[in-house]
């Protein structure tokens, strides 16, 4: 693992009125690491990762990936994440086909992108589906193509926001594979999760975030096992 | 430790009480109506139908009546316009109106009873029902001429109203049960053709008029105008009449409400598994973009239909009416109203959740900004386009210069006006809608009232100016009128754009159309 960010956040705040979404946050991911947020519903987490994504502008701090600032040039760092949103995420009325073929424009990938897509859809058993609009997916299904379309450019920066939640244990073995993948060539990944031991399975370090602050940052092997989980359990109280 | 008593048991909270159920649907919706200003315009709204009613039956008698006989020649056919919008009502709606979208109540034991009871409270919300039902009050009332039958001409007119509003439902909610049968699809398609086709005919055959004459609402007409003591006896006897039929309609529609919802597949079925052949490259942001907007639009079952009937009736209704060139050119603004009304006015919920995601992609907000408006304007122009060419067939002659610039003035103007007012209202009153179902709306059912009367209000105005226009011997006027209306319309499109390209603006209405 090399020792230079990809992926660094200086003293993150967003503010939805009087609410504190995201308090403080700092963090940095290096190429081809990879940290799990950590933390209960409404820590802060997505508000978290939609900033990183580029989607929502913050109330203050600074968000640099591989030297782009996401606050001042979003349209710049947005070509080097991947970002799968923790609902939903898909047009309703269009088929995964579709989505591919808009991102593939939008992100201006080279002519060969249909082979990435179509390999990419089969790893996650979505080859018989490519053609079907996603409103009638089941939640694991849309989750699987949100990997998908997260992972399709190989991002130098991947986002992953519940991509386990609701998964069958192959979609969760496809998406582990492709984490390890994507690592190995020196994307920085930031995966969201409830699940422990995929926690540990996925990532090296963790950020336990409580009520939008960083409430400890540790190796995600502490987190692994009946002790992990108590010494989680103590954190998020 | 919790008594046995303290928690009422399911059944009788939710006993099959279809009135307790609609009154918690309906304190919820208030619920969510957020600030005083919204409710205090509810409020307007909900008192303007009953005030409208009460202004027309003093107003109308007031009116001039040198030329009542053939003012009353005409309220057998407005009469008859209430029945068919009450049966056209529910069958665009797709059975009916919801007050939460379906999938919003799964987790609440919501009696089939109540819907078809909410569906039907919410029929004055339909400004097209209100107009005309204001309409025959006020010619009911002219017609009656301040008699001492007049309240018994109410009655019948009331009464007549609830019966082809009641029936036009059941009815509704009959073809959507029918359509889930096996084959119902192709035998409601074969039957809509019956219907055009034999429209088409009557209109064909010049026998338009000849048809109206035979309307069984003359006969209502005769009740109302009766004059004498047979005038009370008419009149009670076709209120008798009309209440029973009203009674048996409700209990017919609440069967085929029933009938109709408990058949698998209303929520889309046969189209969230459908496969859709994959398309080439369109080469460029815009067009791609431009591409799933428009399968977007046409996989929707609620925008598709509503994409048919736009294209098909208003231009039906002129045609059969044959209306002259001058009065066509007030049918653009009508029906781009209409169209802006599909999704227009929540034109980014065509993105459901995957709003979101698209928001993480790269490239030029204002790309996604104008191709959605480009979309929007698509939609007015093809209806506005089909309307005008059904409509002129019976025209009778080709329009003057004055005539054409006047029509084509108008479908520019007024479908500027709509996109202007759809993206505007788009990116500052954004709602979480996805469209999916057959009964969706774009928006919760008083905000789609309160847009429809904007709507309707800019562009009949603008109706109104071009068809003086058109009357004029000069084409020049149009022009006139057009240019500083398109530099209006113009400008607040532009403003509504660049309130889009701020970021906080859009991560709001990301945020609303993906999840609420």
């Amino acid at each position: 693992m090399t020792s230079t960010p990809a992926l660094e956040v200086t003293g993150l705040t967003v503010r939805f009125g009087p609410v504190v979404a995201v308090d403080t946050v700092d963090l940095a991911v290096a190429a081809g690491g990879a940290l799990a947020l950590v933390g209960r519903n409404g820590a802060g987490k997505s508000t978290t990762l939609r900033v990183l994504a580029g989607v929502l502008p913050p109330t203050s701090g600074t968000v640099t990936t591989s030297g782009v600032d996401m606050v001042r040039d979003p349209s710049a760092g947005k070509r080097l994440v991947g970002y799968c949103p923790d609902v939903g995420g898909l047009i309703p009325r269009a088929t995964p086909w579709e989505h591919l073929q808009l991102a593939a424009t939008l992100r201006q990938l080279p002519g060969d992108w249909r082979l990435r897509a179509e390999e990419l859809l089969d790893r996650f058993d979505l080859t018989a589906a490519a053609d079907r609009v996603t409103a009638g997916f089941s939640h694991g299904m849309g989750r699987r193509l949100s990997v998908v379309l997260a992972a399709f450019h190989r991002p130098r920066v991947l986002l992953l926001d519940e991509p386990f939640d609701g998964v069958d244990p192959l979609g969760v073995d496809a998406t582990l594979d492709l984490l390890r993948e994507l690592r190995a060539e020196g994307a920085a990944v930031i995966v969201s999760t409830h699940q422990l031991d995929l926690v540990t399975q996925s990532c090296d370090e963790a950020l336990v975030l409580r009520r939008g602050s960083v409430a400890a940052a540790t190796s995600a092997a502490d987190l692994a096992g009946s002790a992990g989980a108590a010494r989680y359990r103590e954190l998020l109280t | 430790m919790l008594h046995s008593r303290a928690l009422p048991r399911t059944r009788q909270v939710w006993r099959d009480d279809a009135w307790s159920q609609l009154a918690a649907l309906v304190r919820m919706r208030w619920l969510m109506v957020r600030t005083g200003k919204a409710r205090r315009g509810f409020a307007a709204l909900g008192l303007a139908f009953p005030g409208l009613c009460v202004a027309a039956v003093v107003g109308a008698p007031l009116v001039p009546r040198d030329r009542a006989s053939d003012v009353i020649l005409l309220v057998p056919t407005a009469y008859l316009a209430v029945a068919f919008l009450s049966v056209l009502a529910p069958l665009v709606a797709g059975g009916g109106t919801e007050l939460f979208p379906a999938d919003q109540l799964v987790a609440f034991p919501v009696s089939l009873r109540t819907q078809h009871l909410a569906s039907l409270t919410q029929v004055p919300l339909n400004l097209a029902w209100v107009v005309q039902v204001v309409g025959v009050v006020g010619l009911t009332s002219y017609a009656a001429d301040w008699s001492p039958y007049l309240p018994l001409a109410l009655l019948v007119v009331v009464s007549y109203v609830a019966f082809v509003t009641v029936a036009g439902h059941a009815l509704g909610w009959l073809v959507v049960g029918a359509r889930l049968r096996a084959g119902g699809r192709q035998l409601t398609w074969l039957l809509a053709g019956v219907v055009l086709a034999s429209v088409a005919l009557v209109i064909a055959t010049g026998r338009v008029g000849a048809v109206l004459d035979r309307s069984p609402t003359a006969r209502l007409v005769s009740v109302v105008v009766s004059r004498g003591p047979i005038a009370v006896r008419r009149s009670v006897t076709a209120v008798v009449v009309l209440v029973a039929l009203t009674v048996l309609a409700f209990l017919a529609g609440r069967a085929a409400t029933a009938w109709a919802l408990r058949r698998p597949g209303d929520a889309g079925g046969p189209l969230d598994a459908s496969v859709h052949q994959r398309r080439a490259p369109r080469g460029g942001a815009a067009r791609e973009g431009l591409a799933v907007d428009r399968a977007s639009i046409w996989r929707s079952p609620s925008l598709r239909r509503g994409l048919l009937v736009l294209a098909a009736l208003p231009g039906m209704v002129a045609a059969a009416a044959g209306l002259d060139w001058s009065a066509l050119v007030l049918l653009p603004g009508l029906v781009s109203a209409g169209a802006g009304l599909l999704f227009g006015v929540n034109a980014f919920c065509l993105d459901g959740s995957g709003a979101v995601w698209l928001a993480s992609l790269p490239g030029r907000p204002a790309v996604a900004f104008w191709v959605r408006a480009r979309v929007v304007a698509e939609t007015c122009l093809v209806a506005a386009a089909i309307t005008v060419t059904a409509g002129s067939l019976r025209a009778g002659r080709w329009p003057t210069t004055a005539e054409a610039s006047a029509l084509l003035g108008c479908a520019v103007v007024a479908s500027l006006r709509v996109v202007a007012l759809c993206m505007e209202l788009s990116i500052h009153r954004p709602h979480r809608a996805d469209l999916r179902g057959p009964r969706d709306t774009p928006a919760p059912p008083g905000v789609m009232t309160a847009y429809s009367l904007r709507l309707a209000a800019s562009t009949t105005l603008v109706g109104v100016v071009f068809s003086l226009c058109a009357r004029s011997d000069q084409w020049g006027w149009s022009v006139l009128w057009a240019l500083p209306l398109v530099l209006l319309a113009t400008r607040r499109l532009v403003r509504a754009g660049a309130a889009w390209d701020d970021n906080h603006v859009r991560a709001r209405v990301v945020a609303t159309v993906a999840g609420g």
